[in-house]
């Protein structure tokens, strides 16, 4: 004690100034390399690049043949347009049959199977029926069936699923036993999107207001945190980023962490963070979603709202680039946004490191055309670092050119850029363009090898009026959900799975028409254990790898 | 596999697509967000007791049940009983005990007894018998934990949080300041939860509210800190005790450090949009976070944000230290409407719509006030650093009570009722006026001088406020006009600068209708609140004292 009293020693706003960063922060942390695949997008980070991926390369890719093809028992319904939840690998799991190589997939009956990746045979499976009515009918934007990938605690041994009850569930990888106590997470039929791992907390998000119960018949946008430090009493935390349906967070990545917790973009809503509405953003929640970190919000967001062009509809990844950690983000818009991850947007939350040219979407319509799931980064031995978009619908006319392309590419394509520094700045080069793909799925990456699905499904929300969005046209009857489920899940294209090369966009490999008539919605390759992994909307799952 | 059906449906929509692609319809607006819903407030019965700070959710200050004392008997009130249920008050701790809080009927072993509670800085829970001040029983939950930076006056690392009752399941919630949330039965004081981490170990965390079966307290200041968050974030948190052997806890944080925290004794108010609170300085950036010098309605279960408030002159709040926290809100209806009334350091009271804070710039008041004291802007011993009271007058008119630090405005509202000059400080009264959509407060009464005024609270017609004599300036000088050390400003801070008295004023007029006058002689106190209940006036002081006075038959 004894200290000097000075002014304003006891004023209340002593440090009120914005905080002083004397040292720049440091590169974001990530998970070491595994060869599995434990969540959506690979990593925590959501890069689609495996990263430990040793059997596949640019040499051997030529070779994968179908290993196997598994239609699991959960019957297709119109309206659920992903019959199946994205694959999730695991490699030595200890089960009665000894150590195997597992997938994982959750079916819109709430079945969760897990199949040997080396056969394709149902090990397990285990089933929470749903008792609940749904709030509402089911249509193809609100299937009342459970979509979220889930994410797999290999540490711990325990797969973490969503059920359409809405309830976290902790099961062994081994044999499915419950190992977390089941616990609402968000609403009953929610629309909610893929689990992320960090430390002890199971992250997903929720938007499009399709839950609903009693209490809050119209689920909000939703983060939802749940603590599984004490498996047998789970602890829920919340973080609403919107009041009923606008607003919510979108891409079936669902949360993505970086340095300032949780990143999520978010769907068309009213743009008023003083009210709690945080439409056509990017935001960066609190870890445990205790609140808001940062924010970026598109200077056209008024336009995006307007037209209806969702912010959230491609969804954020995360990786380090020099000294910064990058977030890049694109939507229906067309248009990528490379963002300061450690200070989004800058002192007004709409300032981008960089914002690319429309790369796509010239019209910009709401449907069927932009960016419609997460892109893919991969850094070379040499230290570039790519950058993958999956595009739907052709590019931009007066878009950026690209000193690789493989003809017309009508329907989508991906598009490669590298990122480089330009100054101060970043700034995305063009470095190819990808075949026609009908429509692109989001990519993963592997070894100098970019896997492309082809997911042959119906873009066009509505293939009647679809500006209209979907109203009835005089004399004819708007066509029911069902029948928009049909549109949707008949195959536009054969579904095909493409190897290409990660530098110069070449066709490598392709499935061919193995997968030809299916249809995928809303789901991503997986490439895992010198296999790839995906599946559709008819209940199968297929495995191509090289066959010995 | 796709079967017939699916591919003549298919070429069928197809087709009434590409036939009918000139008849569009128009685009519908994109989804516009929802008028905000009106909900009147819902308010909890009158009851004769004091179960939380302020009386109820809602902080209104007013004992709706208190049917014992009134303008004709106050007159009477005598010192019935003083316990001293600590000897630990130091100087640089300014509040040494917590607000009491007044249960009646409570099964004890000896019987049904009356009980009030408090919490001392030694982290001691007391009940004492209301009628005559025994202590019935108490509990100690020692603190083994080192804090991160020596005690001030602004960070005490003691407990300070007035604690809640939960009548109805005969228990009693408080902090303790380890951080720690916990319940005992109000009888016996047997624990009735699983103690569960709330806020940070040494927080200054505000009073707890109980809405719903979640208990709420807010911390701000920066005070608490762990090895995890070594400076606590300003913060609404929130812990649902449904299952009181697990109970669940949330945050919503305010701030990214010290700025930007809640501020307000009486921690959350509980209202139509949620939590309201009002924060301390800080940078104003709900994009990033941070709320500074804000009022906000922070959703149920302090799940996000739900609306929010920036007073115009933000960047002037935020300049000249005069944290639009320091007095906190109450919610009361008015008419139709629900609403917000909150004042702080600068002495202007704002009226809010408690279902539209600040409209669709959230900076439109219904109403603001002149500035009411404060002349000359200081950041200490000026203002509003209190909650205020509101009372419902038989006729209808709605009352506000404004505990104001320092003289009233040179130019300010006249008031058709004085009491001399009020150099100290007063209570001001206004009623709240409609005038069609419009509100306006017009000015009734201002009290004799008090020294500095607690926060009033009211009951059948009767004002009771504490002249709490504290010296309320935070950086005094010495004789010499130099600055002091902190050891000697701890001192000043606690010793008398008047006689700690209690005050019954005509709630309509404002006229002094009894005093304490020298009973409290020789002591002081800090941020605490009379209590009206049971037909009795209690107050604590810094010295350990707690103070009950009644109806001597």
């Amino acid at each position: 004690m004894g200290l000097l009293l000075t002014l304003p020693a006891l004023a209340q706003d002593e440090d009120a100034r914005p905080p002083r960063r004397s040292v720049p922060p440091p590169p974001l942390a990530v998970m070491p390399a595994v060869p599995d695949w434990l969540t959506w997008g690979y990593d925590q980070q959501r890069t689609g690049w495996n990263r430990g991926e040793t059997v596949l390369d640019r040499k051997n890719v030529s070779r994968l043949k179908l290993v196997w093809s598994t239609k699991v028992s959960t019957p297709p319904v119109n309206t659920s347009l992903s019959t199946l939840t994205s694959p999730i690998v695991v490699q030595g799991v200890a089960t009665a049959e000894g150590p195997k190589d597992l997938v994982y997939v959750v079916g819109i009956d709430d079945t969760v199977f897990a199949l040997d990746a080396n056969n394709g045979k149902v090990v397990w499976q285990k089933t929470f029926p749903n008792p609940g009515p749904p709030p509402r009918r089911p249509s193809v934007n609100c299937a009342d069936t459970e979509q979220a990938t889930p994410v797999a605690d290999k540490t711990n041994g325990i797969l973490y699923l969503t059920t359409g009850d809405g309830k976290l569930r902790g099961l062994a990888l081994g044999d499915g036993s419950e190992k977390a106590a089941p616990t609402q997470m968000v609403a009953p039929f929610s629309r909610n999107w893929s689990l992320n791992l960090v430390g002890n907390i199971v992250y997903t998000a929720a938007g499009r207001g399709c839950g609903g119960d009693k209490e809050q018949p119209v689920e909000p946008g939703t983060v939802a945190a749940m603590d599984i430090s004490d498996p047998a009493h789970p602890k829920l935390q919340r973080f609403y980023t919107g009041k009923n349906r606008p607003a919510g967070p979108w891409s079936a990545g669902g949360p993505v962490l970086g340095p300032q917790g949780l990143y999520v973009t978010t769907a068309d809503g009213p743009n008023n963070p003083g009210g709690g509405v945080y439409g056509n953003m990017l935001l960066a929640v609190r870890p445990g979603a205790t609140g808001l970190n940062d924010s970026f919000l598109p200077p056209n967001w008024r336009v995006l709202n307007a037209r209806d062009l969702d912010f959230g509809s491609g969804g954020p990844t995360i990786f380090n680039f020099g000294a910064r950690t990058l977030v890049a983000t694109a939507a229906k818009e067309g248009v990528v946004y490379l963002l300061d991850a450690n200070n989004l947007g800058g002192f007004d939350h709409a300032k981008a490191l960089y914002a690319s040219p429309r790369l796509g979407n010239d019209d910009a319509t709401y449907w069927g055309h932009g960016v419609w799931g997460g892109m893919a980064t991969y850094q070379t031995p040499e230290g570039d670092r790519w950058l993958y978009v999956p595009m739907w619908g052709p590019p931009a006319k007066d878009g950026p050119k690209y000193p690789l392309s493989y003809g017309d590419a009508p329907d989508g394509s991906i598009m490669a850029f590298k990122i480089e520094a330009d100054g101060d700045g970043v700034k995305m080069d063009p470095a190819w363009i990808s075949r026609d793909l009908n429509p692109s799925a989001p990519p993963a990456v592997a070894n100098g090898v970019v896997y492309a699905l082809q997911a042959a499904e119906h873009t066009s929300q509505h293939p009647n009026n679809p500006e209209g969005h979907g109203r009835s046209l005089d004399g004819k009857p708007p066509p029911t959900e069902d029948q928009l489920g049909i549109y949707r899940t008949t195959a536009a294209a054969p579904m095909t799975l493409f190897a290409l090369d990660s530098q110069t966009g070449k066709v490598l490999w392709s499935s061919g028409k193995t997968m030809d008539g299916q249809t995928a919605h809303f789901t991503e390759p997986v490439v895992a254990l010198g296999k790839l992994f995906v599946v559709d909307h008819n209940a199968h799952v297929w495995a191509f790898g090289l066959r010995k | 596999m796709m079967g017939p059906f699916k591919l003549a449906a298919a070429a069928a929509l197809l087709w009434a697509g590409l036939a009918s692609a000139q008849e569009l319809a128009p685009v519908p607006q994109a989804r516009p967000e929802a008028p905000p819903a009106i909900r009147p407030l819902v308010q909890a019965a009158p009851v004769p007791d004091w179960l939380t700070y302020g009386y109820d959710q809602q902080r209104i200050a007013w004992n709706r049940g208190e049917t014992v004392l009134n303008t004709k008997n106050v007159a009477k009130l005598k010192l019935l009983w003083s316990s001293q249920v600590t000897s630990a008050a130091k100087p640089l701790l300014l509040s040494t005990l917590t607000a009491p809080i007044v249960v009646a009927g409570v099964s004890t072993p000896q019987g049904v007894k009356d009980l009030v509670y408090t919490v001392t800085i030694e982290d001691t829970l007391v009940a004492l018998d209301a009628a005559t001040g025994e202590i019935l029983w108490k509990k100690s939950y020692p603190n083994a934990i080192t804090p991160l930076r020596e005690a001030s006056i602004s960070c005490s690392n003691t407990e300070q949080a007035t604690p809640v009752a939960d009548k109805k399941n005969g228990v009693l919630y408080f902090t303790t300041s380890d951080g720690k949330l916990r319940s005992v039965s109000l009888g016996d004081g047997a624990d009735r939860m699983t103690p569960h981490q709330m806020v940070q170990p040494f927080s200054r965390n505000w009073s707890l509210n109980l809405v719903d079966n979640v208990v709420y307290t807010t911390a701000g200041r920066g005070c608490g800190g762990s090895v995890e968050q070594p400076t606590e974030f300003g913060t609404v948190a929130a812990v649902d005790v449904t299952d009181p052997a697990h109970p669940e806890l949330s945050r919503f944080y305010t701030g990214k450090g010290r700025p930007g925290g809640p501020w307000g004794g009486g921690g959350v108010v509980a209202g139509p949009e949620g939590l309201y609170v009002a924060t301390a300085d800080g940078p104003n950036n709900p994009g990033g976070g941070v709320y500074g010098d804000m009022v906000l309605a922070v959703r149920p279960h302090a799940w996000g944000l739900n609306n929010s408030f920036t007073p115009p002159n933000w960047r002037t709040l935020l300049a000249r230290d005069l944290d639009l926290g320091s007095g906190g809100p109450l919610i009361f209806q008015f008419g139709n409407r629900t609403l917000l009334a909150t004042a702080a350091k600068e002495s202007v009271v704002y009226l809010l719509d408690a279902n539209n804070l600040g409209g669709l710039d959230h900076q439109t008041p219904l109403y603001m006030s002149p500035r009411l004291g404060n002349d000359i802007e200081d950041f200490q011993a000026k203002g509003v650093w209190g909650g205020m009271a509101s009372w419902l007058s038989d006729d209808g008119s709605r009352y506000l009570y404004i505990p104001v630090w320092g003289p009233p405005r040179k130019d300010g509202p006249k008031y058709p009722f004085g009491y001399g000059d009020a150099p100290d400080g007063s209570v001001m009264a206004y009623k709240i006026v409609a005038d069609g959509d419009q509100l306006s407060m017009s000015p009734v009464w201002r009290s004799r001088n008090l020294n500095i005024p607690s926060p009033p609270v009211v009951a059948n017609g009767v004002v009771y406020v504490l002249q709490t004599a504290e010296s309320s300036y935070q950086t005094p000088k010495g004789p010499d006009g130099k600055r002091l050390l902190f050891d000697q400003v701890a001192v000043i801070r606690t010793t008398p600068h008047s006689t700690m008295s209690l005050f019954a004023l005509d709630a309509r007029t404002g006229k002094e209708l009894w005093s304490s006058g020298k009973a409290m002689g020789g002591n002081m106190v800090h941020f605490t609140e009379p209590v009206v209940a049971l037909g009795r006036l209690f107050a604590v002081d810094h010295a350990g004292h707690v103070w009950a006075f009644g109806l001597k038959k």
